[in-house]
């Protein structure tokens, strides 16, 4: 497990060289089409120095804003997520009924209801946590609900035909069928999440990494601009990361099982035990068990 | 050390002995006027929503906070900068006690049926402008402007009537022209790549900020028009009739706080420049001391008291809008819209 999160990492760093190559790239060649993008990129030099100047503001006080929201909004995110997929799986006419209006709810635009939000829940945490919720916890409902309803019916036949009651079925069945899922959409999640908090600081107030990229933007300060956006980039990233290594541990019947050529590509680095990784999916052992 | 050097250093000392006597009798004045009337017998919080980020335009609330005026008065300010939220809805619905606006967008909020009343002019003179990069387009005139691309804001019936009424006072015949919208990315950066010819900025923050950049700007500032373009009060702090009616005192001891954070920005605008980029460390500090300086003697211009309001500008504004039928006759009560009954000498 070490290996592939070291792998992983390794896969983000080349990642991040090949985003920065490509930067590069496009810089030279604007420059020698003679638009000048020096003002409107700043070079790793200029994000350096406004990291150092910003260090202490930015570790201390506008990040962990940030990322107390972000943690926050994204976990109540999930569990209404959750709870929301599961009473419509289990309640035709809520799905029915709720379905359009969850869609409805990801149309509206924030500063449409910022007024509100405010008026609801003042200027503290609130009105941010709320826009994270919001942008968030569709992608986990409509994908679990997605696995939940996708479910190989000839599991909850067997399982119904040994006498499991509906909830046995569903702990048993019909919930650990729907996980990847699950964590598909929790990924989408996550991944919204962090922009989630730094727009929710648009609508409310506070100290995060929302306020100081829109402070920076409007005094002109294109390398706060930019080294915001970083650090906004590379939370969400490192946030995806903590979610996939999550599912990996979760959902471990199901990696260990595979034999795509990705894991016979990490096998061949990280000289995994064959054995072990030949062994035969345990879902149905799971389910009878 | 020799004679003469002596000397000189002694007659220096008693030509400051009267100074200091003056200084003395400045402090002493000074500590008599913090002892302020309008100071509340309980501690209140109140909340001030900016209209932008923080900029030099707010330097004096800043000061205030820093300085130690609000708490003297016995209040808590908690200065809050939107985004989403326009000061005069959150003014309007109570959740928060002061905004600041500008007085086109207050009146049309007004219209709309807003309930905000302006207590204080921030700044005397309008010091918005039309302004193109001197590089590429001079503007001599505002006749230069009429076959230019304009980047606007998203309110072309109010830009294109400046330009229009800019142009009809040179004798030139526009309705419309070029209007691009851009909404709030930044003009200069599209000027100097070509995308747009001149943009409506605030000269202040965006103009100096362009300088502070070393890109050389062609302005034509509204307050050189004024004769043409009624001067009208932007930025404008702002209450509501409700606030006023129920607590008085507490939008009294806000303004009489307020006022002396303007004070200290007009005498030291370097000092007051300094506590704006402490309190907000995002800033260009460059940017903050040469806006404040330039700022400094602008803030109270030729008025008796900072934050003073003329219901000429009011009114003058308000016929310039229902003449170019932007709002309708009627719809504004001017002398409902503003009040001076809470600054310090009234």
């Amino acid at each position: 497990m070490l290996r592939r999160i070291v792998l992983w990492l390794m896969g983000a760093g080349v990642a991040a060289l090949v985003l920065a190559g490509t930067a590069q790239l496009a810089r030279e060649w604007s420059a020698v089409q003679g638009d000048d993008l020096q003002s409107l990129v700043p070079t790793s030099a200029q994000l350096a120095v406004a990291w150092d100047t910003h260090r202490a503001d930015i570790l201390g006080v506008y990040l962990p804003n940030t990322l107390r929201v972000t943690l926050i909004g994204l976990a109540i995110a999930i569990t209404l997520g959750l709870l929301l997929a599961t009473l419509m799986d289990f309640f035709p006419p809520l799905r029915w009924t709720l379905y359009p209006v969850l869609i409805v709810s990801q149309t509206v635009p924030t500063f449409a209801i910022a007024v509100i939000l405010i008026l609801l829940f003042g200027f503290g945490d609130g009105p941010k946590i709320i826009v994270v919720v919001l942008f968030c916890f569709f992608a986990v409902t409509t994908n679990t609900l997605d696995g939940l309803r996708g479910v190989d019916q000839t599991y909850v036949d067997l399982v119904r035909t040994m006498g499991a009651s509906p909830l046995a079925i569903w702990w048993k069945v019909r919930l650990p069928a729907a996980l990847p899922n699950f964590f598909g959409g929790v990924r989408l999640a996550t991944t919204y999440s962090v922009v989630g908090a730094v727009i929710g600081e648009y609508v409310g107030s506070g100290e995060g990494m929302g306020k100081f990229l829109q402070r920076s933007y409007r005094s002109f300060q294109t390398d706060q601009v930019f080294l915001a956006v970083a650090i906004i980039a590379g939370l969400s990233v490192l946030l995806v990361a903590l979610v996939t290594l999550t599912e990996m541990l979760t959902l471990r019947w199901r990696y260990i099982g595979q034999t795509t050529r990705i894991t016979r590509f990490i096998q061949f680095f990280t000289q995994t035990d064959a054995r072990q990784t030949r062994r035969v999916p345990s879902q149905t052992k799971e389910v009878i068990s | 050390m020799n004679l003469q050097n002596l000397s000189a250093v002694f007659s220096r000392w008693t030509l400051s002995l009267p100074v200091c006597a003056l200084l003395i009798a400045v402090v002493g004045a000074v500590s008599v006027q913090a002892q302020d009337d309008a100071a509340l017998a309980e501690r209140t919080s109140v909340k001030l929503m900016l209209d932008f980020s923080p900029n030099t335009n707010h330097t004096g609330f800043y000061v205030a906070q820093a300085n130690g005026y609000y708490d003297e008065m016995n209040l808590d300010v908690e200065i809050l900068e939107p985004a989403d939220v326009a000061a005069e809805q959150a003014v309007s619905t109570g959740v928060v006690e002061f905004g600041i606006g500008f007085q086109e967008f207050s009146t049309f909020a007004i219209v709309d049926g807003a309930d905000v009343v302006s207590i204080a002019a921030i700044i005397q003179e309008n010091t918005s402008g039309f302004a193109a990069i001197a590089a590429d387009n001079m503007l001599e005139s505002p006749a230069d402007l009429a076959e230019l691309t304009y980047g606007g804001f998203s309110f072309p019936s109010l830009e294109n009537a400046m330009i229009r009424e800019l142009l009809a006072c040179e004798g030139i015949d526009w309705d419309s022209g070029n209007y691009l919208d851009v909404g709030f990315a930044d003009p200069i950066e599209l000027m100097s790549r070509d995308r747009i010819d001149y943009s409506w900025i605030f000269y202040a923050w965006q103009g100096i900020g362009a300088e502070v950049r070393d890109i050389e700007l062609s302005t034509l500032l509204l307050s050189d028009y004024a004769d043409c373009i009624p001067n009208y009060y932007t930025p404008i702090l702002l209450t509501s009739s409700e606030m006023i009616d129920e607590n008085p005192d507490m939008v009294r001891a806000f303004t009489h706080a307020t006022a002396r954070g303007y004070e200290f920005a007009i005498e030291s605008p370097e000092d007051a420049a300094a506590v704006l980029v402490e309190a907000v460390p995002q800033l260009d500090e460059t940017l903050v001391q040469e806006s404040a300086a330039w700022l400094a003697p602008r803030y109270q211009g030729e008025a008796a008291q900072w934050g003073e309001q003329d219901i000429a500008v009011w009114q003058g504004f308000t016929d310039f809008l229902v003449d170019n039928e932007i709002i309708e006759a009627g719809a504004l009560d001017v002398e409902a819209v503003f009040t001076n009954d809470f600054l310090p000498e009234q």
